[in-house]
């Protein structure tokens, strides 16, 4: 992907889209939000920002992230307040289905996982965050952070060691 | 010792880094163990953290986390990665070559080899996104694609599910290239590019009564191949899959290739789809979708490309381009020529001459916004380019009237009317009037509903009432302006009506100068009539215009002629009062604030009272203004304050909180904060407005840049020279875009630029805009206090530069330009100071005093600030006593005295002041001015630098003030105190000279006066011998000054 300012936009616009659908899809039945209205609400959100950032694409990804991030955790913390319980084990979750399959008790305790992963390494943090929410692949993300995909391997390992830890030991208790 | 600590401090934090935080060390362990077999890992970990056994816990069970999350925030494999050229696909096709891959999956060259054998295009579609209810969907749809014959498009062969569970389609291999390209490569004219489209209408019309929808079509999914006869054969490929794929979400993939070719913008997308409206999406999707390929066929470039515009490059930006913005016609898209002609080789203006009309038309037509006012079906658009073909007319004529009309309601239905009966009701009054009109036979009362209604929509570009800048609106209104004096020629009244109606309307929109004409037409056509209410209303939007196009005379003239004419029909009325409000307004940027004033109060009776009606509580709330403005001008800034808040009390009655008019008042309010020197709330206020008003009027609109302005005012008087620049560049170059070249906003921008780059110090910058705003004044006539407050700016900048006799006549032709402007105006001393200064410069003290002096008395005249009243009477002290004149200088130094005490200069400054002005005073022979200065001075100095020489100075004035009144004993001890501190100080000679000839004096004095021997001895000893250190001091013989 060379990041010319309208492919970064046009590529995010696709991966959240993507991204929406798959966190809907499996909530059909009770949805509370279309994956486009979620997309144009992630865009009401990230307009401003990406316009100015697209020069810089790792500020636009992690712009592009990070609104993301609160869409599908506000959503996940509205649905819960209403309703409450079936937060079902459904762990592993992968990349392409976390958002499918995940329920948002999932979303909410990977979301606060991160934020603690955050602390001590930000820079892994960083990794997660641009492959999860905003859908990057390590090579784009290698790009959108300026690192090599070899350290960016190297955070996405230490990431998913910590995550997965950090997760079952929230579950555990 | 101290430097030695921060010193060592410093060499160790160079010899270690800081240590690494545990969470580092934790990552840093854990990536080197990474790198080794599992089975080191322990080992590993002994030996790099030794003794800590909580690290190396901490380490191993992240190790072991890793190992057990197999699959968790997993990457998924290729979903292609299994089917690899050599495979064989559900045993019947093996594939051959991978030719590209998108978004959807990927496409495989690939050999079929049962029933028969031939090569074909197999598309393996993308797993994951699909459960299995959507393999069922997708086997139906795929029996429906198959279903489908046409020469022109790609056949559906077969299809099925591969051994890794992913749909496939097998599709007729085509062996083309994308139809832009062909076109390209093949040196096709427009004739052949739109025979080509005709053939593509036809595959698509195939399709849609097989009830299947493309939804993706462009250039990439039009191949066109070579037929047998070697004539070029389009084929339309991917038919359905994009519904196939998901038949909630029609939007393609953003960044696949297919051939290498990028597939899937936003660029071919009508409207409803790029907005998502999906339920909406029908066959005529495809139509729009081929005129865009058609528009780019012909034109060389698609109606809307991003980074083509100003307004934004991202999807957002494209959307909303694509719901609100006319496109432009190929053929005005072609002769502006930013892009080569679509055919290398060909002639632009020729290209472009038989792209217009017939093409231009049909071509808008199936990029109309609403699916209605599209062709209704690839079939008809067919017909209308073998029409064009045949040189038949074609069905998509001129837009008329009434068909802007009507395209301009499906855009804007909800803003313009709220209500769908109203709108149902004016369209069918306007669609059958308009159709009478054309006819020469209306009746008048259907020519009245007719513009009534016109005028409802027109009236909607105003921004005030749409909240928003319109770009259709505008580009409605450019479409039917120019049309109006031709097509209602035989109906001088509706021409009238319009003309006011559209000038209006181009006001609104800050294109002055389009509305001029209109407006200008309307009052001609008016008073040809000679019916008196047009006319009044012609004038009052005339008014207007001109107020804002800087014609005040040209504004008061209309206003004039509309007031007499209200209030001959009644003078009580309240459109008299609402006229006297607008005289009055007039009046105050005419500078004549009295006149105006009178104007306000008798207005505001005649508005109804207790009326919530939001029209009159506007006008009251402007009247309120006014009253605002005129006390501020007097400087009543409380007064100011409550009419601006009692008017912004008004307006949040009848205006939302986000309304343009709230931005008024706050500016108003901005306004009294600065007066009152409150800046911070000056300029949150503003900043509030400036929000307002970006979002209700966009960022090109004059009063944003006034707003700007004003920011940029304020920021330099707070002396915030980066934010003043941003401000006033945004400033000049709104201004610049949308006023009239010569209005005097963009002078005073400039001027405010210049100021700005004097208090930078950059006198060249300063020059070349004040040079602007100098020219835009003399344009103007000149005469204004800003134009003269420009030249006398210019005079600095020229003068910091150092040239100096430039200068000179600068100033002198502001000071004359001021002078002219009445003697209570403050730019007069300015004027005076500055050339004081400049003559002391150059040389001649004794012809600034008199300038000074008169700066200075104008100054204390007119109340003028502290501030400025000290730096006249510096600069004139110091040119008086260059020029020798010293009692001036002792005045204007004593002068300075209070006016630093007002200012609360520092204590020290003032006493030294003091200083000054005694030493003046007593050279001047005054002593008994100089005795209460110097005694003043000497009380601050013994108290706070008692062991200093000007302790001793002062000290020796004091003496030198007893003596002259005769009191000599004290004058000798004051004296010798006076010299025990000089003897021996770093003071200047001329200083301690002084003191010593006191000395001398006032010994000798005592001495004379004294009658006890001793004493008299002691005193003429001390005498002789002062006189003789005297004699003794560097340029003895002489006297020092």
């Amino acid at each position: 992907m060379t990041p010319t300012d309208d492919q970064l936009l046009a590529t995010v616009y696709q991966r959240l889209r993507g991204i929406a659908e798959r966190q809907l899809r499996g909530e059909r039945d009770d949805h509370t939000l279309q994956p486009t209205a979620l997309v144009h609400e992630a865009w009401l959100t990230l307009r401003d920002r990406l316009e100015a950032l697209s020069h810089d694409p790792a500020r636009f990804f992690a712009a592009a992230a990070e609104s993301m991030r609160c869409i599908l955790i506000d959503h996940a913390r509205r649905h819960n307040a209403k309703k409450r319980g079936g937060g079902a084990d459904r762990l592993p979750l992968d990349l392409e289905q976390i958002s499918a399959t995940a329920s948002y008790d999932d979303l909410i305790a990977l979301d606060e996982a991160i934020a603690a992963l955050a602390e001590g390494n930000p820079r892994s943090a960083e990794v997660v965050r641009l492959r999860f929410y905003a859908g990057l692949t390590e090579e784009e993300a290698a790009q959108a952070l300026g690192m090599s995909p070899r350290t960016i391997r190297r955070e996405w390992a230490f990431a998913r060691a910590f995550l997965f830890q950090r997760l079952d030991l929230h579950r555990s208790r | 010792m101290r430097r030695f600590v921060a010193g060592s401090v410093r060499l160790l934090r160079l010899a270690c880094r800081p240590m690494p935080s545990r969470a580092e060390r934790v990552k840093q362990l854990f990536e080197q163990a990474l790198d080794l077999p599992e089975e080191r890992h322990a080992a590993f970990l002994a030996e790099a953290c030794p003794g800590e056994p909580d690290l190396q816990r901490e380490v191993a069970d992240l190790l072991s986390a890793l190992a057990a999350a197999t699959g968790f925030l997993a990457e998924r494999r290729d979903p292609t990665a299994t089917e690899q050229p050599g495979t064989t696909v559900d045993g019947r096709f093996e594939l051959m070559e991978r030719l590209g891959e998108g978004g959807f999956g990927v496409v495989f060259r690939a050999r079929q080899l049962e029933p028969l054998q031939r090569d074909v295009a197999l598309k393996i579609l993308k797993l994951g996104l699909h459960g299995r209810s959507a393999t069922a969907r997708f086997e139906q749809e795929r029996q429906a694609l198959a279903r489908m014959q046409h020469p022109n498009i790609a056949a559906v062969y077969d299809g099925g599910t591969t051994a890794s569970g992913r749909p496939y389609f097998a599709m007729e291999l085509v062996d083309g290239k994308p139809i832009t390209e062909y076109c390209r490569e093949h040196g096709l004219g427009i004739g052949e590019r739109v025979d080509l489209v005709i053939a593509v209408c036809l595959a698509v019309q195939h399709a849609h009564l097989k009830g299947i929808v493309h939804r993706d079509l462009k250039p990439a999914n039009i191949l066109v191949a070579r037929s047998s006869d070697q004539r070029p054969l389009p084929k339309v490929i991917d038919f359905g899959i994009a519904k196939a794929l998901d038949p909630d979400v029609a939007h393609p993939d953003f960044t696949g290739t297919l051939h290498g070719q990028p597939i899937g913008t936003l660029e071919y997308m009508p409207p409803e789809q790029a907005l998502g409206r999906l339920d909406e999406l029908d066959s005529r999707a495809d139509v729009y979708s081929l005129g865009v390929v058609l528009y780019e066929l012909l034109a060389g470039r698609r109606p809307f490309e991003r980074g083509d515009h100003a307004t934004g490059i991202g999807a957002d930006g494209m959307v909303s381009r694509i719901r609100d913005e006319a496109p432009r016609r190929p053929s005005t898209r072609v002769a502006q020529g930013d892009r080569p002609v679509p055919l290398p080789g060909a002639d632009r203006s020729r290209w472009s001459r038989a792209l217009h009309g017939d093409l231009d038309w049909i071509i808008d037509r199936a990029l109309q916004k609403n699916p209605d006012d599209r062709y209704p079906t690839p079939n008809a658009l067919a017909t209308d380019l073998r029409n064009f073909r045949s040189g038949m007319p074609v069905s998509a004529g001129p837009p008329t009237a009434g068909y802007v009309l009507r395209r301009f309601l499906g855009r804007h239905r909800a803003a313009a009317l709220g209500s769908t009966t109203l709108l149902l009701s004016i369209l069918i009054g306007f669609v059958a009037t308009s159709l009478a009109l054309a006819d020469a036979r209306a009746a008048s009362a259907s020519k009245s509903r007719t513009v009534a209604a016109l005028r409802t929509l027109l009236l909607t570009a105003d921004p005030h009432a749409l909240r928003g800048p319109d770009h259709s609106v505008r580009a409605m209104l450019d479409e039917f302006a120019p049309h109006i004096a031709e097509r209602f020629a035989s109906d001088p009244d509706v021409a009238l009506e319009l003309h006011v109606t559209v000038g209006g309307a181009y006001r609104n929109l800050s294109q002055l100068e389009s509305a001029r004409g209109h407006l200008d037409r309307a009052v001609a056509l008016a008073r040809t009539a000679g019916d008196a209410l047009p006319l009044e209303r012609a004038l009052i939007e005339q008014t207007a215009l001109r107020r804002e196009l800087g014609d005040l005379r040209g504004a008061a003239e209309s206003a004039e002629e509309a007031l007499g004419m209200a209030r001959a029909r009644n003078p009580r009325s309240p459109r008299v009062g609402q006229l006297m409000l607008t005289r009055a307004d007039l009046y105050r940027l005419a500078d004549d604030p009295r006149q105006g004033e009178a104007l306000v109060q008798p207005a505001l009776a005649l508005l109804p009272r207790n009326n919530v009606d939001p029209r009159v509580l506007a006008q009251r709330a402007f009247g309120l203004d006014l009253l605002g403005a005129f006390a501020l001008r007097r400087g009543t800034t409380e007064s100011a304050k409550a009419h601006f808040e009692a008017a912004r009390a008004a307006r949040t009655r009848c205006f939302a909180p986000d309304h343009p008019m709230l931005a008024t008042s706050d500016m108003n309010l901005a306004a009294v904060h600065r007066t009152r020197g409150a800046l911070g709330e000056a300029r949150r206020a503003a900043e509030r407005a400036l929000a307002n008003q970006s979002k209700a009027f966009g960022a090109r609109h004059p009063q944003v840049a006034a707003t700007h302005a004003f920011l940029g005012g304020l920021a330099l008087q707070q002396n915030d020279l980066p934010r003043a620049r941003e401000h006033l560049g945004r400033a000049l170059e709104v201004r610049k875009a949308v006023l009239p070249a010569g209005h005097p906003d963009l002078a005073s921008t400039f001027a405010d630029l210049g100021r700005l780059e004097l208090q930078a110090r950059r006198p060249a910058d300063a020059e070349r805009h004040l040079r602007c705003a100098v020219e835009l004044g003399e344009a103007a006539g000149g005469t204004s206090r800003a134009f003269a407050g420009a030249i006398q700016n210019l005079g600095i900048a020229v003068e910091r530069q150092g040239r100096l006799d430039a200068a000179v006549t600068l100033y002198q032709r502001a000071l004359r330009l001021h002078r002219a402007l009445g003697n209570d105006n403050p730019g007069i001393p300015g004027s005076l100071t500055n050339l004081g200064m400049l003559t002391h410069r150059r040389g001649d003290p004794s012809a600034a005093v008199p300038l000074l002096r008169e700066a200075v008395e104008l100054r204390r005249s007119q109340a003028a600030a502290a501030g400025e009243l000290l730096n006249a009477e510096t600069a004139l002290a110091r040119a008086a006593k260059a020029a020798g004149d010293l009692r001036t200088a002792a005045v204007a130094q004593r002068a300075r005295v209070a006016l630093m005490t007002e200012l609360g200069n520092p204590a020290g400054q003032i006493a030294a002041t003091r200083a000054k002005a005694a030493r003046l005073f007593l050279d001047a022979g005054d002593a008994a001015a100089a005795k209460p200065l110097a005694a003043a001075a000497h009380a601050y100095c013994t108290t706070e630098i008692p062991d200093q020489w000007p302790t001793g100075d002062s000290a020796a004035m004091l003496a030198a003030c007893l003596l002259a009144e005769g009191k000599c004993a004290e004058a000798a001890r004051h004296a010798d105190a006076a010299w025990s501190l000089l003897r021996r100080s770093p003071a200047p000679v001329a200083y301690r000279r002084r003191c010593l000839e006191v000395l001398v004096s006032a010994h000798r004095g005592a001495a004379a006066a004294t009658a006890d021997e001793a004493q008299r001895t002691d005193h003429r000893h001390t005498a002789d011998r002062a006189k003789a250190d005297l004699a003794a001091m560097p340029g003895s013989g002489g006297t020092g000054r």
